[in-house]
């Protein structure tokens, strides 16, 4: 890929791979890689490739002529341009296939590629929407394939990046978005209107003053995992899950979980059929979540945390090799009588005990506090410098 | 970034600036105390302000002239969604890069009932403009010429969608545009593929994106930029030709008396922007 990938979707078909990179560019890969390296890019390619095949053929020839270029030193670069031998830049072609759909000209966040079916009175297909979102607060509403360069609308509402998009399974034309200003944002994507604006900030402090309050004054002597940054400072959102769990009386608990970068917790809200997420528990973890995934009915939720030094964390979970970080494995089961998330240590001991190298993944990502700690937690780099609310202009 | 300019210089400059926008005066602003680097980084963060979405765009403090009277009192709550005062009409016309405003100058009486807007990145030349504008309402109160047009700081690369509604632009000028000559700065070029999709966007059907440039490297550029994206269409040459905003555009900005006066050459290319297909 020619920049760093940084968001990645599957088309509804699964016959592509929809790559976003930290340019902001948009590609599209086949999912099976044709044997036949094909020399004929597509002509929607890029244009990199182009030029480089222009200078192994010809030599360089400036563009700027003595009558484009005005001032007096600039012609005499020119000149020198002009005599100066020809070097050339040697960069491999890319090999496989790939076709540039769209950009923002900002690094590209999360990417969503979706069918919606048509009115029920329509008989035509389905239409493919990709949803793109960026740092820059854009969420972009495109055309699928092969359209994807028609774009049908933007999503504008928050005042700080765009981190991480869902739609829930339940309802695919609602769309919760979240990123680093304050609020969880519940959008009407197709008309592009906010439905509902969700305080998630507000609820991160409270929990983590909770936390602070409740804890014992030994452990409040010792190094507080909670840090300042946590206690005041912005959040962004690493995580938007939707569930669907079975309850004690048979029928769908729709949930939506939200995960912060460096907040101890996993939030569960209820999603109402409106669109609006009511806030239902907080299950704390001991650290810092890194990923999460689900069990394919959603009964069960397995997540990773980074247990350090610092951390306040549970006894059952020290770190084997006395080095400063390991990472541990968390499992949530639902409990359907109960109708809340409970921890399940069995499970746990029964992954940690197959899985016996879960801390080695660590190791590599010793370094020093810094660098760990920047690595993993890479959205807040995400912030612009100097935008602490938007201004209207 | 700007140069730091030695302290006399700027010091004459901050004196200039205050000087002419006490009195407000109808004395046009000289060149001279706006001087900037020719060259901004489109993709760095800049310190720019823009509305979080077109709604939200507060055009009537560029075009006082077209507020339109106030809306009976309905809304109980009207102080809460900070409900700007709208325009009589929208901005339709936009100058990308316009640079020291020549072109706006030029075209506001030629377009009388539609609102211009100027974009520009660089921030001395936009406060250049705007004074200039400034000058020219003063110098133009009785006959209420120049109210038409207004420049802002913007950076169109990144936020274009944020100015301007689907639909809303029935002409883009994008007027000598920084060739980016060298192969790896090419994505900087104004015109990319890319970014033709939210021109696209931002544009009517049957709009037209205007382009000219002294450069011929980039003029090609520009040209399969355009034709290869399926949402534009090249204009005529005879069209071309009775379009009155292409002879404005090659006479009247600074950039194209300055290709004049070293004789060098103009490359003129239009594009009308296409009705979207139906969906397959």
């Amino acid at each position: 890929m020619p920049k760093r990938p940084c968001a990645i979707a599957f088309t509804p078909d699964h016959a592509r791979i929809i790559c976003g990179d930290k340019f902001g560019d948009v590609y599209a890969l086949p999912l099976l890689c044709n044997d036949s390296r094909k020399e004929a890019l597509s002509p929607v390619e890029s244009d990199d490739t182009a030029q480089e095949r222009d200078t192994t053929k010809n030599p360089f020839v400036p563009s700027a002529t003595l009558r484009t270029v005005h001032t007096q030193r600039n012609q005499e670069a020119l000149r020198h341009q002009q005599n100066q031998k020809n070097q050339k830049t040697s960069k491999h072609a890319v090999d496989f296939e790939r076709e540039l759909l769209f950009g923002h000209v900002s690094l590209l966040t999360d990417l969503i590629c979706l069918s919606i079916p048509r009115k029920p009175f329509a008989n035509t297909q389905d239409r493919t929407y990709i949803i793109s979102a960026d740092r820059d607060e854009h969420i972009r509403v495109s055309r699928g394939m092969p359209q994807a360069h028609i774009i049908e609308g933007y999503c504008l509402g928050h005042t700080q990046f765009v981190s991480r998009l869902c739609i829930p399974g339940w309802d695919p034309q609602l769309l919760i978005s979240g990123g680093g200003d304050d609020y969880l944002l519940v959008w009407d994507w197709l008309s592009n209107r906010v439905l509902h604006k969700i305080d998630l900030r507000k609820l991160t402090i409270d929990y983590v003053e909770q936390q602070c309050s409740s804890r014992s004054v030994q452990e409040r002597e010792s190094e507080v995992a909670i840090t300042d940054v946590q206690r005041n400072g912005p959040i962004a959102v690493s995580g938007i899950f939707a569930l669907e769990v079975k309850s004690s009386s048979g029928d769908f608990r729709r949930q939506i979980a939200v995960v912060c970068e460096d907040v101890p917790a996993i939030f569960f809200f209820d999603a109402c059929k409106d669109g609006n997420l009511l806030h239902v528990s907080t299950m704390p973890t001991d650290a810092a979540l890194i990923a999460l995934a689900l069990s394919s009915d959603h009964s069960r939720i397995a997540y990773a945390i980074v247990v350090s030094q610092g951390t306040l964390s549970h006894p059952d979970l020290a770190v084997e090799d006395g080095s400063s970080k390991g990472t541990s494995i968390g499992i949530l089961e639902y409990d359907a009588l109960k109708g809340s998330w409970e921890r399940n240590e069995g499970l746990v001991n029964t992954v940690d005990s197959a899985a016996g190298s879960v801390p080695a993944l660590m190791d590599g990502i010793k370094g020093g506090q810094a660098g760990s700690e920047s690595f993993l937690n890479s959205l807040e780099t995400l912030r612009k410098r100097g935008r602490d609310e938007y201004d209207l202009v | 970034m700007t140069e730091q300019p030695p302290p006399s210089k700027r010091q004459k400059r901050e004196d200039y600036r205050k000087a002419h926008n006490s009195q407000g005066s109808a004395e046009l602003p000289k060149k001279k105390f706006y001087r900037q680097r020719a060259h901004a980084n489109p993709f760095s963060d800049h310190q720019l302000t823009y509305p979080a979405s077109p709604d939200l765009m507060d055009w009537a403090s560029y075009y006082p002239a077209y507020i339109s009277p106030q809306a009976a009192p309905e809304e109980p709550h009207g102080h809460d969604e900070t409900r700007t005062k709208s325009l009589s009409k929208h901005v339709t016309v936009a100058d990308i890069g316009c640079g020291f405003g020549g072109l706006l100058v030029a075209l506001a009486p030629k377009l009388p009932d539609e609102l211009l807007v100027g974009m520009e990145i660089r921030t001395q030349v936009t406060e250049f403009v705007q004074d200039r504008i400034k000058a020219l309402r003063n110098q133009n109160a009785d006959s209420g010429l120049y109210q038409n047009i207004a420049c802002l700081r913007a950076n169109t690369m990144k936020f274009l969608p944020n100015f301007f509604k689907r639909g809303q632009l029935s002409k883009i000028f994008l007027c000598f545009p920084d060739p980016h000559f060298k192969a790896r700065k090419h994505k900087a070029r104004i015109v990319s593929l890319t970014l033709n999709s939210e021109y696209a966007f931002a544009m009517k059907p049957g709009g037209i994106v205007y382009t000219i440039t002294d450069v011929e490297d980039l003029h090609k550029w520009m040209v399969k930029h355009f034709e290869d994206h399926p949402s534009f269409r090249r204009v005529g040459e005879e069209q071309e030709a009775e379009d009155e905003c292409v002879k404005t555009m090659m006479v009247e900005t600074e950039e194209g008396k300055k290709v004049e006066r070293n004789k060098g050459e103009k490359f003129v290319a239009c594009f009308r922007r296409l009705e979207d297909p139906p969906w397959p």
